[in-house]
C-alpha cells in the first residue's frame, strides 16, 4: 500500500527498543504480489465498467433519486 | 510535533509490522466501503421480490447512513479503548447479519433492520473506523501517509465492487450473491488478527472519555474542522446523487454519467495519496484549504464551461482528486490536536458533521431542482460554501493542546 513507508524512527512501548527496519518495510515478495493483485483486480473492474457501465447506471440512477448515496 | 512514541497498538511482543497494520485496515476499508456501495444495485430485485415499494429499501439505505453516522464516535471510543481489532470483528458481523437480513427480507421491517446492521457495520469497519489503529502505530511525521493509504483502499474498494457485485448478482442471481457478499465480509474477521491489541497510552496522553470530549468541544479549531467537512459531505453527495442527473438533464448519453462516475473513484485514489505525501511537508490545514477552494473553481466550471463528455469527463476527474483527500488531512489534524488517545472517536465526530453535511447536499439538490428545474442554484451555493471551507480552515491552530506540549513525565 505504501512501498516508502519506511521509518527506523518507529519505536515499540516506553523502552526505546527500536523496531528494525525491516519491520516497517514492506517485504518485496509481499510488495510484488499485492500489487499484481490490485493491478488484476483494477483492470478487470475497468473492463466490466467499459462494458456494463449503462446497466450499472441504470440499476444505481434507480436508487440515487430515492436517497443519498455517498 | 510532539512525540507518541509511546503509544501503540498491541501488546509489547505481539505487535505486528507497521506495513502489515496499513495493509490489514486498508484490506478493511476497502471490503467494508465497497460491500456498502453496492448495497443500491440490489434495490430493484430485492423489492420486487418480495412486493414493497422501493421507498421502503431508499428508507432502509438512509437508515443505514444515520447509524454509521450516529455510532460512528461510539465505534470509535470502543476502538480507542479496546483495541481496533475488536470493533473490526463487530463491523464484520454486522455486516454479515445485515447482508443475510437483506436475503432473507420478506418485509419492508426487514429491510430497515438489514440498513440498521449495515449501518453497524460500516462505523465498525468502515474507513474512519481504522483511522486510530493507523494514526497510532505510524510516526507522526507519516501519519497522513499512512492514513492515506487506508484511504486508498476504501476508494479502490468502492471502485471495484460496483462493476464485480453487478456481475456477480447477473450470474448467481441476487441471493446466492447476497452469500458471496457477506463470505467477503466475512475476510475482515482475519484481517482483524493484525489490528488486534489494546491501545498502550504514553503518559502524558492517559485522559479519560469525558475529558477528551469536554477537551475538544472547547477547543475553537475542532470546531472549525467540523464546519470544513460539513462542507465536504455536502459537496460528495450532491454531486455524486445528482451528477446523472445532471448529465441527462443537459441532453448527454447515460455513458457519461458513467466515464464521469468512474474518473471520480480513479481521481480519489490519485487525490488521496497527494493529500496524504502533503501532509509529510506542509500544514494539514493548508491543505484542506487548498481542497476546499479547488472545488468552487470546480463547481464554476459546471456553471461557466458548456457542458459536454469532455467538460464532465475533465471535472470528474477533478472533483476525485480533491474527493475523500479530505480524510487523511482532517483525521490527521485531529491526532495534531488530540494525540491518538481518542483519534478513532474524536474524528467519528467529525465524521457525524459530514454525514449532515451528506444529508443536506442530498435532501437540498433534490428540493432546489423540483422548484427550479434547475440545478445551478446549488452549484453557486457548492462555490459558496467551497469558500467558506476555504476560510474556515485557515485559522486553524495546527498545534497539539496544552496537556500534549508539556514535558513527558520520566518515563
Amino acid at each position: 500500500m505504501t512501498p516508502s513507508m519506511t521509518d527506523e524512527s518507529t519505536s515499540i512501548g516506553t523502552t526505546g527498543r527500536r523496531q528494525s527496519p525491516a519491520g516497517a518495510v514492506m517485504p518485496m515478495g509481499v510488495r510484488r504480489a499485492l500489487l499484481g493483485l490490485l493491478a488484476a483486480l483494477g483492470t478487470g473492474a475497468l473492463y466490466l465498467t467499459v462494458i456494463r457501465g449503462e446497466a450499472l447506471l441504470y440499476d444505481l440512477g434507480a436508487l440515487g433519486r430515492l436517497v443519498l448515496c455517498l | 510535533m510532539h512525540d507518541q512514541r509511546g503509544e501503540r497498538d498491541g501488546v509489547a511482543g505481539r505487535l505486528s509490522p507497521l506495513w502489515m497494520v496499513v495493509l490489514a485496515a486498508a484490506t478493511v476499508a476497502a471490503i467494508s466501503m465497497g460491500l456498502r456501495q453496492v448495497v443500491g444495485l440490489y434495490m430493484v430485485p430485492v423489492t420486487e421480490t418480495i412486493g414493497v415499494g422501493r421507498t421502503a429499501f431508499g428508507l432502509a439505505i438512509a437508515v443505514a447512513n444515520i447509524v454509521w453516522g450516529l455510532t460512528a464516535p461510539i465505534a470509535g471510543a470502543i476502538a480507542d479503548k479496546s483495541g481496533t481489532g475488536r470493533i473490526v470483528v463487530f463491523g464484520a458481523a454486522t455486516t454479515i447479519t445485515g447482508l443475510l437480513v437483506l436475503y432473507g427480507a420478506r418485509s419492508e421491517a426487514h429491510l430497515l433492520l438489514s440498513g440498521v446492521f449495515l449501518g453497524l457495520g460500516v462505523a465498525g469497519s468502515g474507513t474512519g473506523a481504522m483511522v486510530g489503529a493507523v494514526g497510532r502505530r505510524a510516526p507522526p511525521e507519516r501519519r497522513t501517509q499512512a492514513i492515506a493509504a487506508v484511504g486508498i483502499g476504501g476508494g479502490f474498494g468502492m471502485l471495484i465492487a460496483l462493476p464485480y457485485t453487478h456481475l456477480l448478482m447477473e450470474s448467481l442471481g441476487w441471493q446466492a450473491s447476497l452469500v458471496v457478499l457477506a463470505a467477503t465480509a466475512a475476510l475482515m474477521l482475519a484481517l482483524a488478527v493484525p489490528l488486534a491489541g489494546r491501545p498502550v497510552a504514553s503518559p502524558h496522553e492517559s485522559q479519560r472519555l469525558g475529558e477528551a470530549l469536554h477537551e475538544a468541544a472547547r477547543h475553537p479549531s475542532f470546531w472549525l474542522l467540523n464546519a470544513g467537512f460539513f462542507v465536504c459531505g455536502f459537496h460528495i453527495v450532491f454531486y455524486a446523487t445528482h451528477l446523472p442527473a445532471f448529465v441527462a438533464d443537459k441532453g448527454l448519453g447515460p455513458e457519461v454519467g458513467v466515464v464521469g462516475l468512474a474518473l471520480i473513484g480513479v481521481g480519489n485514489l490519485i487525490g488521496t495519496w497527494l493529500a496524504g505525501e502533503w501532509g509529510r511537508y506542509w500544514p494539514q490545514r493548508f491543505g484542506l484549504s487548498l481542497i476546499y477552494g479547488l472545488r468552487a473553481v470546480m463547481f464554476l466550471g459546471f456553471l461557466s464551461l458548456p457542458i459536454t463528455m469532455t467538460t464532465v469527463a475533465v471535472l470528474s476527474f477533478a472533483f476525485g482528486m480533491l474527493w475523500l483527500s479530505t480524510v487523511p488531512l482532517t483525521s490527521g489534524l485531529v491526532a495534531t490536536f488530540f494525540g491518538t488517545k481518542w483519534m478513532t472517536m474524536l474524528y467519528g465526530i467529525v465524521f457525524l458533521s459530514h454525514q449532515a453535511g451528506a444529508f443536506l447536499g442530498a435532501w437540498l439538490g433534490g428540493v432546489i431542482f423540483d422548484r427550479l428545474q434547475s440545478y445551478d442554484a446549488m452549484w453557486w451555493i457548492s462555490v459558496a460554501l467551497g469558500i467558506l471551507a476555504a476560510l474556515v480552515n485557515v485559522p486553524i491552530v495546527e498545534k497539539p493542546v496544552a496537556r500534549l506540549a508539556r514535558p513527558t513525565p520520566s518515563a
